[in-house]
């Protein structure tokens, strides 16, 4: 009689004992704040609660989002941790939702990957008894959420156009603008759209259109940058819809030796902040990143213990330049480094 | 002259000679400027430097996918390094080069010991490589680009001219010539092209063929580290989330120079030119005021063209 069907049964039994040990235990991801949670049911008071966000992805947006949760966590006495989908996808998110949702925490803070794909697990919290806020980004029908803490990227775009239109000072002078291959990324696209929009409203300003950048990478930005330059040797202004193009940009305009104003966004991309601190940068438009993350847990607070809860929060951009791109400015609001 | 006509980078040179040209007269004032000229040629650098090796491995009959993620992984490591020794001055940079070139070196070799000790495919082989070292990057940077490259080395190297060309300029010209004086001249450039030719005959000659190869993709990991302090000297900054298209842009660049994918037929002046197409493309639609969409139409062409053409070769010289 061989050992190899017994063999063969007992590696079976050992691998579904795992997998029910662990789908028991929950969540994957490393536990940043060591959580013994309250079983007694203390609903006037969330003090000493759970609460998780779900970022889109590991990234500086996202952890600066995390900075102003962990901030308002502190403050207001509860537990938090944050929760990455592998990758910066609906059904990542997803995967990650659903486990959050087997830690049963009191609430979720979330910035959906997709405005539509991500309403059915939410709802599914929801229908768990766990209070659904977002920041960042929201869902398109905000039934299961509690409140949500979004930018204006209409204002910011909005903003960069004004910021040039102003500086130019009615003179006759040259703007273009650099943006993200199209459809790839909503802020991006509102941004863009909204700085057309607005630029057209100054009648001395000449805008040149959008050039479109391929990949998240400065060196994809600079031969954009440096293509634009070589047509319009003249070129004034230049607006540049993510901060990571926005370096790029900058390079080609420092190689050339050239002076234009560029804006730009994401100020608390270090990379942006310091740039802007040299010159290189002229403006760059935040929204408060941090707040978000502050403004969503603290909805997330009042949900959970019975408090009121407005039901959506819009932050209006801040320009950064030179002057004002202090640290304390921009880790005060916009760094994902706490 | 039947030597010219027969070159495999033939068609390659016409093509971009054809390019230059028509930008030339639609746009003079702008396109055929020396300022112009120089920012194409400084901005197409590191894809020369990425070509020239891609093109070594593909002439083995090989390939490397992971080229992107060891780069964010060396950008990620060197930036580590100098931070370590701290100081900004010259220490702390030839640290950080020592970092991002050895980093390379090190996973160049664990692709080439995949591919060459343990047989394994080198298509999905590199492929695994590309997810491991990027996330390898992303857990040693928790995740943010970082930013704290010394100013000397943008200030003195990344954005510093000698005699009005940028010192990364010289960087992809030095690389090239290397390349194009191994392939051409030395025993190992010789044996590379045996190997891709006929790995059997190589191996009866007495060729090391896995050692060669080994050997090849290590350096190729090497070059892939200067790659990175090149990066992070131009632009201060990691960006490990921009290198996904590294590996794709490298491969066509490769084929559209006449490099057969089949291994054995190459040259560095092919894949020089090959580099070339795409950024003058890229460059000369956006001064000519054309929709940049058509850039991925015209490359896409560009490469069936290429190796259609390979093939008719190949079936030339099999009916022999």
């Amino acid at each position: 009689m061989t050992s190899r069907p017994t063999l063969r049964r007992l590696l079976a039994a050992v691998t579904l004992a795992s997998a029910a040990a662990l789908t028991g235990c929950g969540s994957e991801g490393s536990d940043n704040n060591a959580t013994s949670v309250d079983g007694k049911a203390a609903t006037a008071d969330a003090k000493g609660k759970k609460f998780v966000y779900i970022s889109g992805v590991n990234d500086a947006a996202y952890n600066a989002v995390y900075c102003g949760v962990q901030q308002a966590a502190q403050r207001l006495g509860v537990q938090v941790r944050k929760q990455d989908p592998t990758e910066f996808s609906p059904a990542a998110q997803t995967r990650a939702v659903n486990a959050v949702i087997a830690s049963k925490p009191a609430g979720i803070v979330i910035s959906p990957n997709d405005a539509n794909a991500m309403l059915a697990p939410l709802q599914r919290a929801k229908a768990q008894g766990i209070k659904v806020v977002t920041a960042l980004n929201t869902l398109n029908d905000p039934a299961p959420l509690a409140s949500s803490s979004v930018f204006d990227e209409e204002a910011g775009g909005k903003a960069a156009a004004d910021y040039l239109g102003k500086a130019s000072q009615g003179k006759k002078v040259k703007v273009a603008l650099i943006t993200f291959k199209p459809k790839a990324s909503l802020p991006a696209d509102t941004r863009w759209r909204a700085f057309e929009d607005r630029i057209k409203t100054f009648p001395n300003i000449d805008y040149l259109g959008a050039e479109f950048v391929q990949e998240v990478a400065p060196s994809a930005a600079t031969p954009v940058m440096n293509a634009i330059l070589s047509r319009h040797p003249d070129v004034w202004g230049v607006d540049v819809t993510f901060g990571v193009a926005g370096q790029g940009a900058a390079a080609a305009i420092d190689q050339r030796g050239k002076d234009v104003k560029l804006t730009t966004y994401d100020p608390g991309n270090p990379g942006v902040a310091k740039a802007l601190r040299s010159g290189t940068i002229t403006a760059a438009v935040g929204y408060g990143t941090r707040k978000l993350g502050v403004s969503a847990l603290e909805q997330a607070y009042n949900a959970v213990s019975g408090k009121p809860v407005t039901k959506r929060i819009t932050f209006p951009p801040v320009v950064f330049t030179k002057q004002t791109a202090t640290p304390q400015a921009i880790n005060a609001t916009e760094s994902p480094d706490c | 002259m039947r030597r010219v006509l027969n070159a495999p980078e033939l068609p390659v040179t016409i093509a971009l000679v054809l390019l230059l040209l028509t930008f030339a007269v639609l746009r003079p004032e702008a396109f055929a400027t020396s300022e112009n000229v120089r920012s194409v040629i400084t901005d197409s650098s590191a894809l020369v430097v990425l070509a020239m090796v891609t093109m070594l491995i593909i002439v083995t009959a090989n390939i490397d996918l992971s080229i992107g993620s060891i780069i964010a992984f060396c950008e990620v490591v060197g930036v580590k390094a100098m931070d370590a020794v701290g100081g900004g001055g010259l220490t702390a940079i030839l640290v950080g080069l020592v970092a991002t070139v050895g980093g390379g070196l090190a996973w160049g070799s664990f692709n080439g010991w995949l591919v060459a000790r343990l047989n394994l495919q080198p298509l999905i082989a590199t492929l695994a490589t590309f997810g491991i070292a990027l996330g390898a990057a992303q857990v040693i940077s928790n995740g943010n680009d970082l930013t704290d490259v010394p100013a000397g080395l943008v200030e003195h190297f990344g954005t510093a001219t000698l005699f009005s060309v940028p010192l990364i300029a010289y960087v992809g010209v030095l690389v090239f010539t290397v390349t194009a004086f191994t392939l051409r001249v030395t025993r190992f450039g010789r044996h590379t092209y045996a190997i891709g030719s006929d790995r059997q005959a190589a191996e009866r000659a007495g060729i090391r063929v896995r050692r060669h190869i080994f050997t090849v993709y290590a350096l190729a990991g090497a070059a892939y580290g200067l790659v990175a302090f090149m990066n992070l000297s131009r632009f201060g900054t990691t960006a490990i989330g921009g290198h996904t298209a590294d590996a794709l842009n490298a491969v066509t660049a490769v084929a559209l120079g006449g490099t057969s994918l089949f291994g054995g037929i190459g040259t560095a002046l092919g894949s020089l030119i090959g580099v070339f197409i795409p950024a003058v493309l890229q460059n000369g639609l956006i001064i000519a005021d054309v929709q940049p969409y058509w850039q991925q139409i015209v490359v896409g062409a560009a490469l069936l063209v290429a190796i259609y053409a390979d093939q008719r070769r190949r079936a030339r010289r099999n009916r022999r």
